[in-house]
Order: structure tokens, then C-alpha cells, then sequence
């Protein structure tokens, strides 16, 4: 009797370990909790700020509505976020030049000047939906990690109608189109953490 | 036909009563279940008549059709033109001179190239279709097509066709949805070519320009690889279509219209002009451009446009066509200032840096205040501390 109920517990508890670490392993979020965690992705390496997490659920995949149908497209990307992505997202991607610009079917060189660049990435971002009211608020040539590229400060309405603001960087090299932005609620979100996408961004490594 | 008529003004204006009577609408609820509990009691259910259960949905469809465009005039998806609108809805009343006051046309901010007809007679036009239509009977195929969907009841028959309202589906489809669809059967749609064909012949115009338009949305689908899948795709086969009007219209002619509509549409074909460069449709602005040549006399600005598609497609030659093409634009058109701006990078490009330096400068002379003002001012530092510039 005794050898049974022990033969039931060990099941029971075989059975809840495995579901314990199914859990785990899926988890998809991870929590930055000390500075001077490098991010990498291809060529690109940065510091995750400290009490942000790093989230890997998307780590292949950029999905976009064009023309009213989900579009899936194959990049590498890591999202970073604080209080969740609907309220403050770091998104850091890296789209293969033949695919640069998927939605609009443009691919990008290295020999693109920054506002031939930028050009493409708002007529990219204004065939998807969720990007109601775009609204262009700055412009211009930056240098990110001594490569020539653009930032652009935009504003739009999603679905529901809450105003967003985004900061986006983007540059190119040979081996890839990389952008790295930051997006939240205009209303108090983004100025509040816009310190924190700052300090990642000049903490930029690009490496050969 | 009348009688559809009458019903829909019957409940426009019951349901418009609802909507603006919170009271009422207690009211005729209360008295609804009442009605409704009696009804039960009294008789079988399968003795409601089939009048009745379509007096409801299309009672329910109106609500909803009237909630939607309630819900676009608030929103910017209307493009506000009066003139072109007033226009459109004469031309509506030239089709349907006996259903007057049924029609009532919005111009639908989109640069898709379609139109769509709600079950209660709102017809919308999008901005695409309107600027690929190049004659006013080109446009009146259109509309006779869509108030062809209204007058036959379309839009409640599809939905009973697809078990949308015997399913209670229909209750938890989107608005949009049921407000107007566009995937109507082959039967359906030929239907309503037909009353369209009649239609044209009545108000006079040539029957002819109907497979033109149908010809040109074909071959826009074709560049945009979607002749399958949208742009009235779901229209008997668009080929077929275009067959079977040309064949229709074989003996007939009438009024085309051809200056007065591209007098009328041309801000909405020179909007529609940016909207695709800004999109990357490249091919769609020189098939447009190709199609309708008046409009680079009309506008010399086009020549930009065409100097631009050239740009964005960079094919073999292209570069050469579209330095042709800004040069033209600078010629008859001196003042607009983004063809230097694209002069000045094409030069650059092509490290002809003198030339390049002269049309930025140009460029940022006569638009000091420019969005791109920072990168063409880096170019312009660029290429003077390069040293190829004595």
C-alpha cells in the first residue's frame, strides 16, 4: 500500500518538474538586473539598461499588416522593454539587404545615401496599418558607430487611437539594414524613458 | 424595385427616430418583446413570413450601413472635395434619375482602386479609382455598377447566400464588414454589369469606356501582381469582364466626358501621383502617367513625378530617363523645388560634383525651409570639403 501511494507521489512530482521546466524553458522574457549586459545582434553590440527585459518571443520574426493581411518576415531582432511593449518598446532589428524593405519590395546597398534610406523606411512604415495620423516631427542625418544613417522622429495613431511617439535610427552596412527604435505612448512614456534608450544607443559597438 | 425603395427610406428614417429617441427606443423595445411574446404565444414560428425576417435585416444592415457613415464623417477617411462630390452625385442622378434621393456618393480617402456601395445607397469612391478613371463615362460605369448592388438588394442577398444572418454570424461581423462588401458572387456581380450596361445606354453615355476602365484596373492589378486576389478580382474574371462589356458595346456610343472629368479630378490624380511615389509604386505612376498624357501637359510638375519613378525603379536606362524627365520638369516648371533637390543627388551620384553643388544650391534657395533640409545641407558640406571642387 504504502509502495503505491510513494509511487503516485514520485509521479506527481515528475509530472509537476516537467511543467515547472516546460515553463521555464518557454519563459520568453528575460530581466536585465545589472548594467553592462552586451546585446548582440549580427554585427551589432549594446548595453541593455539595468531593470529593462529583454524579450526573445519575437526573436526571428517582424510581422506587418499590409494590405489587411498579416506579412511575416525572416530578420534577427531583440525587443527590450520596461513596462510592457504597449508602453515602452526598444526594438533593435536587423533585416537582410535583399529584404531590406519588405513591404514595399526594396532591397538596400551600402552605397544608399542616409535619405535615400530614410526614404524607404517611411514608405515602408506607411503601407502598415496601426500607423494612423503619421506625422513626421524630425528628420535628419546622424552617424551611429561612425556609419552614415538617419533619425527619424515620428508620430502616430495605432488602432485604438492612442498617439505614439518613435524614435528610429537606421543605417546600413554589408551585411545588413539595422534599425534601432524606441516607441511609447506620447503621453508621458516616452520623455520618461527616452534616458534609458539614450544611454543604450551611445553605448553602440559595430563590429567587421 | 420601388418597393426595395420605399423600404429603405421607411427605415432610414425609423432607425434615424431610434437613434435620436433614447426614450423611444425604450419604448419600441418594451413593446418589441411584448409583440414579440405574443407572437410566440399565437402563431408557429415557421409562419413569419419571409417579408418580415427581411424587414428586420434589412432593417438592422441600414442601422449599421447609417452608424458607419456617421462614424467616416467624423473621421478623415472622407476626402473632402465638394465640387468633385456635387459632380459625382450628378452624374449618379444622370443613372438613377428614379431612385433621386436614394444615392448619396462620399469620396473615401484611400489610393485603393475600387468602390463600394452600402445596402441604404451610400456609394464610396475611393481617391485610386478616381484617378485612374480618365473620362467621366469611365466613372459613371463605375457608379451605374455599384447602384446596380443597391437597387437589386445585393448586399442582404450575398449575406443570406454566405448563412451570415440565418447563423447569427452577421451579428458578430465587423461593421465595415456588413456595411458594405465587395465579394459578391459571379452571378451577383454580372448582375449588376448588366443593369450597369443599361443603365450607361440610358443616360447616354458610351458603353464603350466601360471595358477601359476594366482594361486599366487589370492592368494595374498585373503590376501590382494581384490580379487574383483584390482589386475587383472577385468580379467574374476582370479578362472575362472586359470581354463581355466590349462585346455589349459593340454598336453603341455616347458621351465620354473626357475634359470636364480631368478638369474636375486633376488635384485628385496629382494627390494620387505623390501618394504612390511616396509608396514606392513606381510602376502604377508611369502606367498613370502613360494612360493619361494630358495630365504632364496639364501639370508640368508630373515630369518630377515621372523623373521619380524612374528613380525608384533604377532599371537599365533609368537613370538616364529620369535626369530627361527632371530636366523637363526644371523647364516647365522652374519653381517647384524638389526637382533640384533630386537633380542635385542624381549628380552626386553620378560624382558630377559641380553640377550637384549647383542644384543644391538651387534647391535650398528656393525651399530654405525644407524637411530634408539637414541631409541636403551634409551632402552640399560633403562634396565642398571632399576637395573636388577647386
Amino acid at each position: 500500500m504504502n509502495t503505491e501511494v510513494n509511487k503516485k507521489s514520485i509521479a506527481k512530482i515528475i509530472i509537476l518538474l516537467c511543467c515547472v521546466s516546460l515553463v521555464a524553458c518557454s519563459s520568453p522574457w528575460v530581466l536585465v538586473t545589472r548594467n553592462n549586459q552586451t546585446l548582440k545582434l549580427g554585427q551589432l553590440s549594446l548595453q541593455a539598461p539595468s531593470g529593462w527585459v529583454i524579450s526573445n518571443e519575437h526573436a526571428n520574426q517582424y510581422a506587418a499588416i499590409v494590405e489587411g493581411e498579416q506579412v511575416n518576415y525572416k530578420v534577427d531582432r531583440i525587443m527590450v522593454t520596461k513596462n510592457g511593449i504597449q508602453l515602452d518598446l526598444i526594438d533593435i532589428l536587423r533585416f537582410e539587404l535583399s529584404e531590406a524593405f519588405p513591404n514595399i519590395g526594396e532591397t538596400a546597398d551600402n552605397t544608399m545615401l542616409p535619405s535615400e534610406l530614410a526614404e524607404k523606411y517611411l514608405a515602408e512604415k506607411q503601407t502598415e496599418s496601426g500607423h494612423d495620423d503619421f506625422t513626421i516631427v524630425k528628420n535628419e542625418p546622424v552617424s551611429i558607430a561612425l556609419n552614415r544613417g538617419f533619425r527619424i522622429h515620428y508620430q502616430f495613431k495605432s488602432n485604438e487611437g492612442l498617439q505614439y511617439d518613435k524614435l528610429v535610427y537606421g543605417f546600413v552596412t554589408t551585411k545588413g539594414f539595422y534599425t534601432i527604435s524606441f516607441r511609447a505612448p506620447a503621453l508621458h512614456y516616452f520623455k520618461f524613458n527616452l534616458v534609458d534608450f539614450n544611454t543604450m544607443l551611445n553605448s553602440i559597438v559595430i563590429n567587421s | 424595385m420601388y418597393l426595395i425603395h420605399f423600404q429603405v427610406k421607411y427605415w432610414r428614417n425609423r432607425i434615424n427616430c431610434i437613434i435620436d429617441n433614447r426614450n423611444d427606443r425604450m419604448k419600441i423595445l418594451i413593446t418589441s418583446i411584448c409583440l414579440s411574446l405574443l407572437l410566440t404565444a399565437a402563431i408557429d414560428n415557421n409562419a413569419i413570413s419571409a417579408e418580415t425576417l427581411l424587414d428586420s435585416e434589412m432593417g438592422r444592415l441600414i442601422y449599421i450601413s447609417e452608424k458607419y457613415a456617421e462614424n467616416l464623417r467624423k473621421s478623415d477617411l472622407i476626402y473632402q472635395d465638394e465640387d468633385v462630390t456635387n459632380y459625382l452625385q450628378k452624374i449618379m442622378r444622370k443613372l438613377y434619375p428614379d431612385y433621386e434621393d436614394v444615392f448619396k456618393i462620399h469620396i473615401y480617402n484611400s489610393s485603393e482602386i475600387n468602390a463600394s456601395a452600402t445596402i441604404d445607397g451610400h456609394i464610396y469612391v475611393r481617391l485610386g479609382m478616381l484617378a485612374k478613371a480618365v473620362n467621366e463615362a469611365q466613372i459613371a460605369s463605375v457608379l451605374a455598377h455599384e447602384g446596380a448592388h443597391v437597387i437589386k438588394n445585393h448586399l442582404l442577398e450575398s449575406l443570406r447566400n454566405q448563412k451570415w444572418i440565418e447563423t447569427g454570424l452577421g451579428l458578430y461581423a465587423s461593421d465595415t464588414a456588413l456595411a458594405h462588401i465587395s465579394d459578391y458572387s459571379i452571378e451577383l456581380e454580372q448582375e449588376a454589369d448588366d443593369e450597369g450596361f443599361r443603365r450607361l445606354i440610358a443616360a447616354k453615355y458610351d458603353p464603350k469606356e466601360a471595358a477601359k476602365i476594366f482594361q486599366s484596373m487589370a492592368n494595374e492589378a498585373k503590376i501590382r501582381h494581384q490580379l487574383d486576389d483584390s482589386l475587383y478580382s472577385s468580379h467574374p474574371k476582370l479578362l472575362d469582364r472586359i470581354d463581355y462589356f466590349a462585346k455589349l458595346s459593340k454598336g453603341h456610343s455616347g458621351h465620354i466626358g473626357k475634359e470636364t472629368y480631368l478638369e474636375k479630378t486633376s488635384v485628385i490624380k496629382l494627390e494620387c501621383l505623390r501618394r504612390n511615389i511616396t509608396n514606392y509604386r513606381f510602376n502604377s505612376v508611369l502606367l498613370d502617367l502613360d494612360t493619361n498624357k494630358q495630365l504632364s501637359k496639364l501639370f508640368p510638375q508630373s515630369w518630377f513625378y515621372i523623373g521619380e519613378a524612374y528613380r525608384q525603379r533604377a532599371a537599365e536606362n533609368d537613370a538616364n530617363n529620369s535626369e530627361n524627365a527632371y530636366l523637363k520638369a526644371i523647364e516647365l516648371k522652374p519653381g517647384f523645388a524638389p526637382t533640384y533637390r533630386a537633380l542635385g543627388i542624381l549628380y552626386m551620384k553620378k560624382q558630377q560634383h559641380p553640377k550637384a553643388l549647383a542644384y543644391f544650391d538651387k534647391y535650398l534657395a528656393k525651399s530654405p525651409d525644407a524637411q530634408d533640409k539637414l541631409y541636403i545641407t551634409e551632402y552640399y558640406n560633403e562634396i565642398k570639403n571632399s576637395g573636388s571642387i577647386q
